[in-house]
């Protein structure tokens, strides 16, 4: 027990000796998710519109007012070209264009179909998607108005159409604040640098110096040094969540659940990173291989942990994938946790999941060190 | 004399790179794995999402409208439910992300052509699927709502016109609105900011680690000649990637090339040299591979997908991140690789674009140059 107290201490001195490497772990648990919290925020509002108006009538001005009116669409100019458009559409300026040609109030009046041309720029779909269906929702109710008008004037009196009326309830985050998630994601993407990349660091480095030759002719067993080089991360991760929740605070993400489940569930996690990082560790002769290996793992656990995008999407292969990934319950217990207030009564699965791989990894790390020692 | 030196220096380097299979392996691999991720892993589009109903009117009409959900390619419905209890439990311990609630009125006001309410809870916990979810439900609901009022003209013998105003909507650049290729060509940068720097920084910072940078210092080697060397074989390295991840666009992911190739090799190798300079300012920030590492992650990495433009679009950007993401190169040369490959442009049309990766060029240069006259490797 000693032995592993003066190990683990050793590990502490290493950190506390490299004051720049722990300012930039607190960076990446603070600043970082400041940074990300204002920039990542994909809800499409306010798409800048040019708009060219070959009508010129009070009709089409109306139409033009209701679609700058909503929060989606905001002037960017009015064309008095088509080679406008295109213009401002190929410098990127103009993400939608809305052209209502000279024949739509004449159309209107005669009761034929008046077709009002929409230009998107396809280079990002899901924002070109969503602006269709924000103009569609538009145009619905526009029309609305205009058959209901039509069927008064044939002499029904009539002040609605059948239809069905979508009354969304959104739990959990009732405002629809996108920076609940982002800062959670955050902290997650923090979390795994902090786990990973000290845990794999810190053994291989003693192999780039030759100092693991001096431990191995210690009494030192070779899981008694795993551990130490497990906790060391592990704490100083903890550090960093601690801090994170400055940026919790100052975005003001209300945590409706437990703050000590949220730390408890972070040392899980930390366990089944550092149980990676171990295994990196073990695995890599040097510095840059170690390096390059975690930030491999590093990007390949965040995209398939479903924080990006949901992971019903991703085909089964990824999905499987997922189920290996500690993040991927990491982050449905923090959100859990933070946004709709549960605790370990339903999370517990989650924690197992992430322990069994945690723990699974860091044995296999430790029998391969074992034969490493031995040699 | 120069060349002989650098050339020396490059020969070392180059045996590094070699004798080290994993790192090259690693390194050449990387830029082809993250634009599969990128490719594979952000979907947006739902795929068979597992919702759970809770029809309250057990009708013929809400069955149907229950059969129209379950048939789009985009929902499954799953549990069916019978108190709203479970709804609540189903949302919290997260089994789905969407409870759909169909009231007993409502195949009474169906048959009575009245518009009709129906509930939808969803889980807003991960926002953008909730905002997905929405947009997806209410186009299913227009839909329906237009046949609705189809049948109700037909039976009270009316005739008018659904749909006075029609909107042709059309999209530029991308007919058919495919997502990837939009984030593809955004991990083009992603991809050379993305470790690039921490490849060279490490070249440097290991040599300082192991001391080895000594002996540099004592030979008659000059500093520009040593970084020459040093860099010159990770910029072939990088060009090989490139060519990689090109033809993997170009090859398996169908991507259009409109532009030129020439301005697009001009570019990269502009963003390459950008990419080199920075990772050599990390490299005198640092004495450990360590911290040149976690440095580099928040030069390089982190600001690859924060300021890219491509998994926040930096149109809804605060103008400060805005103003920040000025500092990395990224979001340029993003800028030219969609205009180039999905729009075909001429460079005119983002001279802003091209001008400001040449400024930043300079100026990293400028930078990197003031360091090294100053002997500060």
């Amino acid at each position: 027990m000693g032995r592993l107290l003066a190990l683990i201490k050793k590990e502490f001195i290493h950190f506390y000796r490299d004051p720049v490497a722990m300012c930039l772990i607190i960076y990446h648990f603070t600043l970082c998710i400041l940074l990300c919290g204002y920039c990542f925020l994909v809800d499409a509002k306010h798409l800048s519109t040019i708009v060219y108006d070959l009508n010129r009538t009070s009709t089409s001005r109306d139409l033009i007012q209701r679609f700058l009116s909503t929060e989606y669409f905001d002037l960017d100019s009015f064309a008095i070209s088509m080679a406008d458009v295109e213009k401002r559409m190929d410098r990127g300026k103009a993400k939608v264009a809305l052209i209502i040609p000279s024949e739509f109030t004449r159309n209107l009046a005669r009761g034929r179909p008046a077709i009002i041309q929409l230009i998107s720029d396809g280079t990002d779909a899901v924002q070109a998607g969503q602006a269709v269906g924000f103009v569609k929702r538009i145009i619905g109710t526009y029309n609305q108005e205009i058959i209901i008008e039509r069927l008064n004037k044939q002499g029904t009196a009539i002040s609605y159409l059948p239809g069905i009326n979508n009354r969304l309830r959104t739990l959990f985050n009732q405002e629809m604040e996108g920076v609940y998630y982002v800062v959670m994601f955050h902290i997650v993407v923090a979390g795994l640098i902090g786990g990973l990349i000290l845990s794999s660091t810190a053994l291989v480095r003693e192999k780039e110096r030759g100092t693991i030759d001096q431990l191995m002719v210690t009494p030192t067993r070779s899981w008694e040094l795993l551990i130490a080089k497990t906790v060391a991360p592990l704490v100083i991760a903890l550090i960093g969540t601690v801090f994170s929740f400055l940026v919790v605070f100052w975005f003001q993400v209300p945590c409706r659940g437990n703050p000590i489940t949220f730390f408890a569930f972070m040392g899980i996690f930390l366990i089944g990173i550092t149980g990676i990082g171990i295994c990196v560790g073990v695995i890599c002769k040097n510095m840059l291989q170690s390096i390059l290996l975690s930030v491999v793992i590093w990007l390949g656990s965040v995209f398939v942990a479903g924080v990006i995008a949901p992971l019903e999407n991703l085909s089964s292969f990824f999905q499987a994938l997922a189920k290996f990934n500690p993040p991927t319950y990491f982050n449905i217990a923090g959100n859990g946790i933070f946004q709709k207030g549960v605790g370990f009564s339903v999370l517990w699965p989650e924690a197992l999941k992430i322990l069994i791989i945690g723990l699974g990894l860091f044995s296999f790390g430790c029998f391969i060190a074992w034969r490493q020692f031995r040699q | 004399m120069t060349g002989k030196r650098i050339w020396t220096v490059m020969r070392a380097e180059f045996l590094h790179i070699i004798r080290d299979p994993i790192s090259l392996i690693i390194s050449l691999v990387m830029p082809l794995f993250m634009l599969f991720l990128v490719a594979y892993c952000m979907r947006f589009e739902f795929k068979e999402l597992p919702l759970g109903v809770l029809d309250m009117d057990k009708s013929v009409e809400s069955k149907n409208y229950i059969k129209i959900i379950d048939h789009t390619k985009y929902f499954d419905i799953k549990y069916y439910l019978t108190q709203y209890d479970q709804a609540e439990n189903l949302l919290v311990t997260g089994k789905t992300r969407c409870v759909i609630i169909i009231p007993p009125s409502f195949s009474r006001e169906v048959k009575e052509h009245r518009p009709t309410n129906i509930q939808t809870l969803v889980d807003a916990s991960d926002i953008n699927c909730a905002i997905f979810l929405n947009n997806y439900l209410s186009a299913i609901n227009a839909d329906y709502s237009i046949e609705m009022a189809t049948e109700f003209l037909k039976k009270s013998g009316l005739t008018v016109d659904l749909e006075p105003v029609v909107i042709s909507a059309r999209s530029w650049y991308n007919q058919s609105l495919r997502e990837f290729t939009y984030m593809v060509t955004g991990t083009f940068s992603q991809s050379i900011l993305g470790f690039v720097p921490i490849l060279c920084a490490l070249a440097i910072v290991r040599e300082k680690e192991s001391g080895s940078i000594q002996q540099i210092f004592a030979s008659p080697i000059q500093s520009y000649e040593y970084i020459a060397g040093k860099m010159s074989p990770y910029v072939i390295l990088l060009t090989v990637d490139f060519i990689l991840i090109i033809i993997f666009g170009l090859w398996w992911f169908d991507l259009p090339f409109r532009g030129s190739f020439i301005t697009l090799s001009i570019a990269t190798f502009l963003m390459v040299f950008a990419c080199v300079s920075i990772g050599f300012f990390i490299s005198t920030l640092t004495k450990s591979q360590l911290t040149a590492m976690l440095l580099g992650i928040i030069f390089t990495l982190m600001p690859s997908f924060i300021f890219a433009d491509t998994l926040c679009p930096l149109d809804y950007s605060p103008v400060g991140a805005r103003f920040a993401s000025c500092f990395f190169p990224g979001r340029f040369y993003t800028g030219i690789c969609r205009s180039e490959i999905l729009k075909g442009s001429n460079i005119l049309s983002y001279w802003e674009d091209a001008l400001s990766l040449v400024v930043y060029c300079i100026v990293i240069f400028s930078i990197c140059a003031l360091i090294v006259r100053k002997k500060k490797i």
